[in-house]
């Protein structure tokens, strides 16, 4: 395969987990799903997993069999090394649902988001010294939101970054993605608020007015995420 | 006259922008702040046709919440029973004006916005007491040009002390001698009582009269002269009242 570029990139935005691990066990790459599952599960599990579904000798074993970490669900995983010194495991995400809330989405108000986002920076610019960052696309539609319920969590987000010098908001439709509501497919908008020091004491508040208004989130170091289905 | 949220600093164009933004939202937003930085002002901003209930006045908060969609609710920290309010979807603005439990402030509200008082944001002061003259100044019919930076304004309970402090100034420039008995005979009527209400109350001419003095003419040697008592007597007086003596002659 000469003249191949490097694929290092598609590795680190593969929408599907990758860890690398050394011998010892350490991580030795992480890609930016892992890091989200990782924030989840400890590394030691999926190290174990690695190990237990390795293949006879060096190359490269896909095994289906289902798993579930909190809100993760996989069918399958490829298991490979190559030499004695790393190992990895790709696990294959399934399609994310959420079944029996359409109900309770067809009763909120179609709401832009940008005016959400909008209050919940100045709100949050006045109690904290950061420079806030915004990184949108522009062009997304009103769709069903909980305007109270999503003000709330993002206000509480923004809450844990007060300490930071910089905070980012990057909103964005991630390619590809989909999320099933009621039996119908929606596209999934993603809200990444990052920044350089996050305290994480609101978490368990935020996931838990998420997981009531059907958003996804997750957490890492510095950032939070929250996958939003797009009903319109 | 016409209320308005006067906003000059960041903080105040930061809730006044937020007020503005959630007018057509449906969402749930408290204002915290104060005694008298403008919670209520606010509040009827973003929902101008809403009605108003008071906790604190042992209004019925529970049955309005039930019989209208949007409501408005004074000193929402001293609702009985916040496990009884049923809000459903309906549109709420509250007010508080001492420190709540976030906790009960999650439950309810998407939005928290928070108004410091006057003396945190000084940039709001001049225009806001430039509107209280304004509207003094057509209250008391007063034609005369007042600057309001040459008033002495009060700042201790925000917008109620300030109104009060430049409504008092203006008057204070206009008020002739029997305005003056009126306004002493109005006071002493709800003090008089005892057996010594002569002396417990001399303290109200004696105090202006020497502070008046003492601004005018310097010197207390030069004051007791032109009040034409002993000069003893005076500096007795001024330390029983504890008269400020280093003051500037105006």
């Amino acid at each position: 395969m000469e003249n191949v570029p490097d694929l290092k990139g598609w590795l680190e935005y593969d929408y599907n987990p990758f860890i690398m691990f050394t011998r010892e066990g350490d991580l030795a790459f992480v890609n930016q799903s892992a890091e989200l599952l990782l924030s989840y599960e400890p590394a030691k599990t999926f190290h174990d997993l690695a190990l237990t579904y390795a293949p006879i000798d060096f190359g490269y074993k896909t095994t289906f069999l289902p798993l579930e970490y909190e809100k993760f669900h996989f069918y399958a995983l490829t298991v490979g090394y190559e030499d004695e010194e790393h190992i990895g495991v790709k696990l294959y995400q399934n399609p994310r649902t959420v079944d029996g809330k359409m109900d309770a989405i067809k009763e909120y108000e179609y709401s832009n988001i940008y005016v959400l986002i909008d209050i919940n920076i100045t709100l949050a610019s006045g109690r904290s010294k950061a420079v806030f960052k915004k990184e949108m696309d522009p062009t997304l539609p009103e769709f069903k939101l909980s305007q109270n319920e999503f003000s709330k969590a993002l206000r509480k987000v923004y809450e844990d970054f007060e300490e930071s010098k910089k905070i980012t908001t990057v909103l964005k439709l991630t390619p590809g993605e989909f999320l099933f509501v009621g039996g119908k497919k929606h596209q999934i908008l993603e809200l990444i608020v990052k920044g350089d020091l996050r305290s994480g004491k609101n978490d368990r508040s935020v996931r838990e007015i998420c997981d009531g208004i059907n958003i996804n989130v997750h957490f890492a170091e510095s950032q939070m995420g929250m996958k939003i289905p797009m009903v319109l | 006259m016409k209320e308005t949220f006067l906003a000059r600093s960041q903080a105040a164009n930061e809730v006044l922008k937020t007020a503005n933004l959630i007018k057509n939202l449906r969402i749930n937003a408290i204002i915290t702040g104060e005694s008298g930085t403008g919670k209520s002002l606010l509040a009827r901003m973003v929902m101008p046709e809403a009605p108003v209930v008071d906790a604190a006045a042992g209004d019925d908060v529970e049955e309005m919440l039930r019989r209208n969609d949007e409501l408005i609710i004074e000193n929402f920290n001293r609702v009985p029973n916040f496990d009884r309010l049923e809000m459903g979807d309906k549109k709420i603005v509250a007010t508080c004006a001492t420190r709540m439990d976030d906790a009960v402030i999650d439950r309810f509200f998407g939005i928290k916005m928070e108004i410091p008082p006057l003396s945190q944001r000084p940039e709001d002061v001049a225009p806001i007491a430039e509107h209280f003259l304004e509207e003094a100044r057509a209250t008391l019919m007063v034609d005369r040009k007042v600057e309001v930076s040459k008033l002495p304004l009060d700042l201790s309970r925000n917008c109620h002390s300030l109104k009060k402090s430049v409504y008092f100034s203006l008057l204070m420039d206009n008020i002739e001698e029997g305005d003056l008995m009126r306004l002493m005979e109005k006071y002493l009527m709800d003090r008089l009582e005892g057996n010594n209400a002569y002396r417990e109350n001399l303290h109200l001419f004696d105090r202006p009269i020497i502070e008046a003095g003492l601004k005018k003419y310097g010197s207390q040697l030069k004051l007791s002269e032109v009040l034409g008592i002993n000069r003893n007597t005076l500096r007795k007086k001024v330390y029983e009242l504890g008269v400020d003596t280093d003051v500037k002659k105006g």
